[in-house]
């Protein structure tokens, strides 16, 4: 029974790297030319500042999205205290 | 239709900016990538559920990012069918150049301290805060290389024809 959560607690967190890793790959470079194109009408350094600032995005997301997964960890943990120290009464 | 300002070999080193911003770039990242991956893997066989604290590994990828989009800047504004001043071919060399290297210096701390800090997150998790400020002040060398290169390449647009 541990193992299949294991299992599928793993298979969560390689789903979620596997989309960080995409993101990450794709969203740069496509916002420097759909920005390139549509948005600043030409110009080339307003369009790098688009796709840096996308990418930072992406990160400042993976961070906020570990810390809460921090969070939810701690409280599952506290959870199974309460329901183990109330199993032993 | 070369001149003196235009010789043919200026196309050279304005691919040369191109391919270093990506070269060097890319070898920072991988360092980055690989060093704080040891650390990740010596901590996963002790707290598998640690595997999205992989913070260090996202921030040398972004490393290449900078060097990606610094190439494909420099690489939108190389037309060598036309008159190539050898002037920008050097300030586009300047630029490649200046977001690699840096990004070779900063991928190179993100590595040491993603293995260090991904390591001492196991014993103590308030490491983690430190370990986020710590790895963006790293970052934002890769940066400071980038801006420069931006600018570098405002400069070379304004360059007369021959």
């Amino acid at each position: 029974m541990a193992d299949a959560t294991a299992q599928a607690a793993t298979r969560g967190a390689l789903i979620k790297l596997l989309f960080f890793a995409a993101t990450l790959a794709i969203l740069p470079i496509s916002s420097y030319f759909i920005s390139l194109k549509h948005i600043w009408a030409g110009n080339t350094n307003y369009a790098a500042i688009t796709a840096i600032c996308a990418a930072n995005f992406v990160l400042v997301v993976y961070i906020i999205m570990s810390v809460m997964e921090d969070r939810q960890s701690l409280k599952e943990i506290e959870e199974k205290k309460l329901s183990d120290s109330k199993k032993d009464r | 239709m070369s001149s003196e300002l235009c010789p043919p070999y200026a196309p050279f080193f304005g691919f040369a900016g191109v391919a270093s911003a990506m070269i060097f770039s890319t070898m920072g990242a991988a360092f980055g990538t690989a060093k704080s991956g040891i650390g990740i893997a010596g901590v996963g066989t002790f707290k598998p559920e640690l595997i999205m604290k992989a913070i260090p590994v996202v921030m040398a990828g972004i490393i290449a990012v900078y060097g990606l989009v610094v190439s494909v800047l420099i690489a939108g504004s190389l037309h060598p069918s036309n008159d190539y001043p050898l002037a920008a071919g050097f300030i586009h060399l300047g630029a490649g150049m200046s977001c690699g290297i840096t990004g070779i210096a900063a991928g190179y701390a993100i590595g040491l301290i993603g293995d260090s800090c991904v390591r001492a997150y196991v014993h103590e998790q308030r490491v983690f805060v430190a370990m986020v400020l710590i790895l963006i002040f790293a970052e934002v060398l890769g940066l400071y290389g980038l801006i420069v290169a931006l600018l570098m390449n405002t400069r070379a647009t304004t360059i007369g024809g021959c």
